[in-house]
């Protein structure tokens, strides 16, 4: 660090060199956007917001920095949510977001790779032209990166086991600035999407080398590397569907029903909303949700039946006839629409193949225009138990808990689930804010208490989860420690 | 320092005196592993110094943990294992002690609901898959047999007959408690947080299975000891429990029911002329299937395993072979009603599509192959795999190559590997003593996770000879080399111990990474130093040495 | 040496650890997935088939030597009832002959001096001086037969279709007189002509032979041999499992011939009592009101194979010139007690989890009892608890030694399991 006592000028016009001086910001109301994400009031402003282009201005980038001894904060995202790419020590944010290549698309060993700022609909449009779809999260934000979301592990709506981790190879740089290849990419140094023509390998072996690396960078928050390309798991496209709801006074009720759905691997996308979320959802005009929501059932489990390519007429026959079964056993009405909601089952369709597009404010925030979230996992037999925790929460701090959004996720065919409460606010009012706020962190050390796993930490989660887990976050630390002695990218995150 | 007499009391004192042993008699137990070539030539190398110092059996993660101190302490090197089947399980150097974990058996947990269990290191894959087929569920079982230990294939490699649904080990391993080299313990996954169950395997963060494994394989011990991890059971349509047969022995297998149905497949063609449009068939098929996503267990293998399935004795083996009655080549399938029968039906209907799309041919009920595969073979791959393959025909055996990519990668490299090794016994005479043709010929593909990826082995059979063994080496260094010149992904799969040193350099230099790790958890190369990556980076002369050269 | 001839066996073992465990396919549950007394009971690998293989290449390949740890060694081959559970296991997937390396451990600690253990010794030495293992009077062999009127074949002249050797146990051990009681009173129910050798009746010698004593052994085995051919028998019924093994398989691999080929029939009393039900010359019709399950003696079962000769050598890959067919375990005597127990009228009839060729040893055999007591104790306790999880009110057996040790483990564990032999319950039936 001979040179870390520089100006800050001295460093942009270093960062200019390498990225152009038009792609970098040091001042201004751009750098606002860097500073704090929607979902969290968590706030860091950056020194220098440098907008790539390529793998080689990362790594130039971060080599710079390590020389400086200045923080680098990777994102690829234009509109973050819990404040993983808010600096926690100023520095330079690479933004990746205008890296929009979708370098390549392998129908038949059903993969995509791209860079770091293509999103949903950027992908979904290529991989419906060929017959693909994506492996989407929950109606995602527009902006939202595929690789952010890939690594922040947000839970796929899809539930088969095969799914869950969907991450093959990547390229990544590393904190020292060099680049690597992880998995069969490792065979070749050329450009990702050069690799397959040079070397005899279609980049489907995601281990190795020398780290599970798909595994260890997600959830890091760009703690050990910053990806820069990566191919992920895609599915065919379904030939015909089918949504099927079921509707639940509470929560309890859906338990023993939907472990059965999921143990006998009925249908492909699987979700529990309550009235709130779905209203968020479905609501034609925000001006709908009150009185949508005061329609739909409390709960309501949203089963797609998909088919494919193999006599699709047939397997959707033995599909519905098992939904039937388990809706006699457990004496349910699957539904094909909802109550003041007819064409539900197509809206949501539409919803859950794509990101949110409808034009006006993100569905989260379609309340009362922002919200905070809790999210960890769970046991589905334990769910009833923390929806408690929650209303309770909500109850002590004066949130109406018909405001309270829920969404139950199922992951690996059942053995986990994902479980978000969302409580919605209104911006301009302070007291809102707080009280929303309030309700996130009463409910968040409730449910830490008993026994809720918060595997994604972000902000005061971090002190909160890891001050329970023993060696967990200083073995986290020896390793960060080890791939990035000078502490270089995103430093503060995870608490190092 | 090195393993003293006051080291012994220590452990005796941590164990009680009934569960560690200096004696040379109980201690000669632990010194060999004879059936794999390298194995072979390792004792050749090495001698009496891999045979430990002591053994000790820890009750408790506690007691490793003191252990391990007591290793740090007075710095002598520990060997990690499960039931002791591979070769990471053996001392390398003088002075090592092993870490049998026999008292350390227990299911601690088997949730029907959450389809996990949580067990503890010597727990078998078959004790674990009878408890688990009572609640509807069961796990994967490894070709190495389940009499191996669960947590040990898991934590290190495991690769499984029902793997197109499963994947390998790397997949069902869920959290993991692991005591660090130094005897600092660390938990993963949902296992990390107190009350939260132990049902999940990633975070909080960054999932730390991403540095216990680490590609294929683990750290081969060099990381620690792992004593205690939650693993996935999947769901099962098939019966609870078996009638006690008694007498069946190796004449017929169960039957798994109803909601099981298996099929053997094979193809037109001529061998060894049409043996690559055999393959590309197979993964057309594994292709077809993936896409409509149906199956249980897809699978292609080759002849040698109808042989080896086929006989009670070695000299049936030998006998079958001279008889040539089965297909060279052929793919299995079963489907599982886990839905419905109608589901099973349904996916009858569509497997019957395919195959006649791909061309293929179902074997028939009165064929030699479906006699020995279906009737006899097949359960037994689900129930408990088996570890037949591996010794009727030399008792030794070997990987002859390997790859983990693409299924049209994975036939790529079959053909390839196999025809270095061809090309090795004709122009050389290398491996003309082991047993032919089961040698480097044919090959096991497994698609794994409805054909998203894919690996597969070609194995040699040579005797437990030193110079059979060397030749056996030979080869697999010769493919090995081949495979880094053609660029193949089999490339990226070698990374283990010595192989950092050798092919880091190539592969980004993932040698310094991974030795930089092992320099801050176990700087005193302590953690099974014969298998694991050394902290340090030697020198060719060093590597040459390592490698047996 | 002994372990020259078993050299392959040992040097070429996996160590896989297939020994330690039931057949796979037969494995029911975690609990009672084990195979191996010895190993469970001495934990360390050492004690398994796999690590006896390893004790064998040690020594022959000068790694070890007996003096290093002469106690350990003796502790390792003798702390084991030679079940061949291991054998049976291994057999799955390998051909090796693990029952010759046990033997032959036995053998070369015999040859050095160091076997037989000291317990063993008494038991042989009592063989020699009174013709049976329990230090008794030769004229109280035969005292249960008093006022039975059973022919004596020891008497010149006298003749019988069917020689029953009674064996030490059955003949000395106070309380178990019944059995062979019993047995007469079937045989004679069934309308068989036999005979007995009273007074005469020497021991079989298998303990000699079990725990590596070839010589004594053989001096016993000539003797019976002399006296089997001085009274003409044709067939030979025993109760005792161990007899049974002795005289067929034993008595053939000392002569170096098939069990077919001995001048004599072996059958235990089960087999021929299943024999006479299926003829029709033998009915049970009291219904016995009980609940019980069936322990399998290994010398019955496994080691009750018959024995096939075979003299060459390992060649390329380890075969064998010429082909060896070797003993797996599977046509061991398993089907005939279970006739008998199913053909009882009432009597309900439970299978532990452990059974035929993949059954639980009681722990006594191969003598382990007499030298290591607490050991037999701890394995038998086991196979007790396998029985109690069954249901069954009584564990029913037909081994002498087998009743003795499970009663022990049964009064030391505290059950309310009872224990008794097949034909005390076939005598209730008649």
């Amino acid at each position: 660090m001979a040179e870390a006592l520089q100006t800050m000028q001295d460093l942009s016009g270093k960062v200019a060199g390498i990225v152009g001086s038009a792609r970098v910001f040091t001042a201004g109301d751009l750098l606002d956007k860097y500073s704090a994400n929607e979902g969290c009031s968590q706030t860091g402003r950056p020194d220098i917001v440098a907008q790539v282009s390529s793998r080689e201005q990362v790594q130039a980038l971060v080599r710079l920095a390590n020389e400086c001894g200045v923080p680098v904060v990777p994102r690829s995202s234009v509109t973050g949510f819990y404040g993983g790419s808010v600096p926690e020590q100023g520095g330079i944010v690479i933004d990746m977001s205008g890296m929009k290549k979708i370098l390549r698309i392998d129908p038949k060993n059903r993969w995509a790779l791209f860079e770091p700022g293509v999103t949903y609909g950027e992908l979904q449009a290529e991989l419906n032209a060929k017959g693909m779809t994506a492996l989407l999260p929950l109606a995602p934000h527009p902006d939202k990166s595929v690789i952010t979301s890939c690594l922040e592990r947000e839970p796929k709506l899809m539930p088969k086991h095969h799914l869950d981790e969907t991450i093959l190879t990547m390229e990544l740089v590393l904190p020292t600035g060099g680049f690597f290849h992880t998995g069969s990419m490792a065979v070749s140094q050329e450009p990702p999407e050069k690799v397959q023509a040079a070397a005899h390998t279609d980049l489907c072996n995601f281990m190795g080398p020398g780290l599970d690396w798909f595994r260890l960078l997600p959830g890091s928050l760009g703690a050990y590397g910053i990806v820069t390309a990566m191919n992920v798991k895609i599915a065919v496209k379904p030939t015909m569907q089918k949504l099927i709801f079921f509707g639940f006074k509470n929560l309890q009720d859906a338990v023993e029903p939907w472990y059965h759905l999921l143990h006998k691997l009925i249908g492909d996308e699987c979700l529990l909303l309550n009235s709130r979320y779905l209203a968020l959802l479905l609501a034609k005009e925000p001006g709908d949700i009150s009185r949508l929501q005061a329609g739909l059932p409390p709960y309501t489990i949203i089963l797609n039946l998909t088919a494919g390519e193999h006599r699709p007429e047939e397997k959707m026959a033995y599909l519905e006839k098992a939904v039937q079964d388990a809706a006699r056993i457990f004496q349910l009405q699957p539904m094909e629409s909802l109550p003041h909601a007819q064409d539900a089952a197509a809206a949501l369709q539409a919803i859950l193949s794509k990101p949110w597009d409808d034009g006006g404010a993100y569905w989260k925030w379609r309340g009362r225009g922002a919200s905070r979230e809790v999210f960890f996992l769970t046991q589905l037999q334990r769910a009833p138990e923390f929806l408690r925790e929650l209303q309770s929460a909500a109850a002590g701090s004066g949130y109406p808990i018909s405001d309270m959004g829920l969404y139950l996720q199922p992951k690996q065919n059942g053995r986990a689930f994902y479980m978000e409460a969302g409580f919605s606010f209104s911006p301009d009012d302070p007291a809102e804010k707080a009280r929303a706020e309030q309700v996130q962190g009463e409910a968040s050390r409730g449910l830490v208490d008993k026994g809720a796993f918060f595997y994604r930490v972000y902000g005061p989660w971090t002190e909160l989860v890891y001050g329970r887990t023993g060696n967990l976050q200083k073995t986290l630390k020896r390793i960060k420690h080890t791939l990035d002695p000078n502490n270089i990218l995103n430093p503060g995150k995870l608490g190092f | 320092m090195a393993f003293t007499e006051m080291a012994y009391k220590a452990l005796q004192d941590i164990v009680g005196s009934e569960n560690v042993s200096n004696d040379p008699a109980i201690c000669q137990a632990y010194s060999r592993v004879q059936w794999l070539p390298s194995g072979v030539l390792q004792r050749e190398r090495c001698g009496l110094a891999m045979r430990p110092a002591c053994v000790v059996m820890p009750g408790s993660t506690q007691e490793v943990q003191r252990i391990l101190q007591v290793a740090n302490r007075y710095t002598f090197p520990f060997v990690p294992r499960g039931s002791g089947f591979t070769f990471s399980a053996f001392p390398t150097l003088a002075g090592t002690i092993v870490i049998d974990p026999k008292r350390m058996d227990r299911i601690i947990e088997l949730n029907e609901k959450d389809m996990y269990a949580v067990i503890e290191p010597y727990v078998s894959f078959v004790g674990l898959q009878a408890e688990a087929m009572k609640c509807g569920l069961y796990t994967p079982t490894p070709l190495a047999g389940s009499q191996v230990s669960c947590l040990a294939n898991y934590s290190w490699h495991g690769a499984y007959g029902n793997s197109w649904i499963t994947g390998i080990g790397a997949q069902n391993l869920l959290g993991f408690e692991l005591v660090l080299p130094d005897g600092e313990v660390v938990r993963s996954g949902s296992m990390a947080c107190p009350g939260a169950g132990s049902f999940w395997n990633d975070g909080p963060g960054p999932d730390l299975r991403g540095f216990l494994r680490s590609g294929m394989f683990g750290h081969a011990g060099g990381m620690g000891v792992v004593t205690k991890i939650s693993c996935k059971l999947w769901p099962y349509a098939g019966p609870a429990e078996f009638p006690a047969e008694g007498t069946a022995n190796m004449k017929f297998s169960s039957s798994l029911g109803e909601n099981w149905k298996w099929y053997m497949i094979k193809f037109p063609l001529k061998y060894p002329e049409q043996e690559e449009q055999e393959l590309r068939k197979s993964a057309e098929l594994f292709y077809e299937m993936g896409r409509a996503e149906i199956g249980e267990v897809a699978t292609h293998l080759a002849q040698q395993f109808l042989y080896t399935y086929s006989s009670v004795t070695k000299q049936d083996l030998f006998d079958n072979m001279k008889n040539d009655v089965f297909p060279s080549g052929f793919c299995v399938v079963a489907l599982q009603g886990k839905t419905s029968p109608d589901q099973l039906a349904y996916e009858d209907r569509v497997l019957h599509d395919i195959v006649k799309k791909v061309g293929g041919i179902f074997v028939k009920e009165d064929e030699p192959a479906y006699q020995v595969w279906i009737k006899r073979a097949a359960n037994e791959w689900i129930r408990f795999g088996n570890a037949q393959r591996l010794s009727r025909a030399s008792d030794c055996f070997s990987i002859g190559s390997s790859n983990v990519d693409s299924i049209d990668q994975i036939v790529y490299e079959i053909l390839e590997s196999n025809k270095v090794g061809r090309d090795l016994l004709k122009n050389e005479g290398l491996g003309k003593d082991f047993v032919q043709p089961l040698s480097m010929n044919g090959g096991w593909i497994s698609p794994q996770e409805y054909g998203y990826w894919c690996l597969h082995t070609t194995d040699v059979f040579p005797e437990q000879a030193v110079d059979q063994c060397n030749q056996a080496i030979e080869i697999i260094g010769k493919v090995t080399k081949s495979q880094f010149e053609r660029r193949s992904a089999a490339a990226a799969i070698h990374m283990i111990g010595p192989a950092y040193d050798l092919f880091g350099p190539m592969m980004g230099d993932v040698h310094l990474i991974v030795k930089g790790l092992k320099r801050e958890f176990d700087p005193g190369n302590l953690s099974n130093p014969g298998y694991a990556t050394r902290p340090d980076v030697v020198t060719p002369e060093e590597l040459a040495k390592m490698m047996g050269h | 040496m002994a372990l020259e001839k078993i050299e392959y066996d040992a040097t070429h073992c996996q160590r896989c650890s297939t020994c330690k465990w039931s057949h796979l396919w037969e494995v029911k549950s975690h609990r009672f997935a084990r195979n191996c007394p010895s190993v469970v009971y001495g934990k360390f690998d050492t004690y398994a088939a796999q690590g006896k293989n390893d004790i064998v290449t040690g020594l022959l390949k000068g790694e070890l030597s007996w003096e290093d740890s002469k106690d350990r060694l003796l502790e390792i081959i003798y702390r084991c009832p030679v079940c061949a559970a291991c054998d049976v296991s291994c057999k799955r997937v390998m051909d090796l002959d693990i029952i010759g390396v046990l033997d032959a451990l036995r053998e070369e600690a015999c040859e050095r001096g160091y076997g037989p253990l000291p317990a063993h010794k008494e038991f042989i030495q009592s063989i020699m001086n009174y013709d049976n293992v329990w230090k008794q009077p030769r004229n109280r062999r035969a005292g249960w037969a008093k006022k039975l009127d059973i022919k004596d074949l020891s008497k010149a002249g006298e003749t019988a279709d069917v020689l029953y050797y009674v064996g030490c146990t059955y003949a000395y051990k106070p309380g178990m007189e019944t059995v062979p009681m019993h047995t007469a009173k079937i045989l004679k129910a069934a309308g068989i002509d036999f005979g007995i050798l009273g007074a005469k009746e020497i021991c079989c010698g298998g303990i000699a032979d079990n725990v590596g004593d070839k010589k004594s052994f053989e001096e016993i085995a000539k003797k019976n041999l002399d006296m089997f051919k001085a009274t003409g028998a044709k067939t030979i019924v025993t109760n005792c499992p161990g007899c049974f093994m002795t005289f067929s398989e034993k008595y053939a691999r000392l002569q170096k011939i098939d069990t077919e080929k001995l001048p004599y029939t072996v059958k235990h009393s089960t087999q021929f009592i299943a024999e006479l039900l299926q003829a029709g010359k033998l009915t049970f019709t009291r219904p016995v009101d009980m609940t019980v399950t069936w322990h399998d003696p290994c010398h019955l079962g496994r080691r009750g194979e018959p024995y096939k000769h075979w003299e060459g050598k390992r060649v390329k890959f380890g075969l064998t010139e010429p082909p060896r067919e070797m003993n797996r375990g599977v046509n061991g005597i398993y089907e005939a007690p279970r006739e008998i127990l199913k053909a009882i009228p009432g009597l309900r009839f439970v299978e532990m989890e452990r059974i035929k060729e993949y059954a639980w040893c009681c722990g006594s055999g191969g003598g382990a009892k007499s030298a290591y007591p607490d050991f037999a104790l701890a394995t038998a306790k086991e196979r007790i608890e396998e029985a109690e999880a069954t249901g069954a009110g009584a564990i029913i057996t037909s081994c002498p030694w087998c009743e003795s040790n499970l009663s022990d483990g049964i009064d030391a564990g505290g059950s309310r399991l009872r224990v008794g032999d097949i034909l005390d319950i076939a005598v209730q039936a008649l």
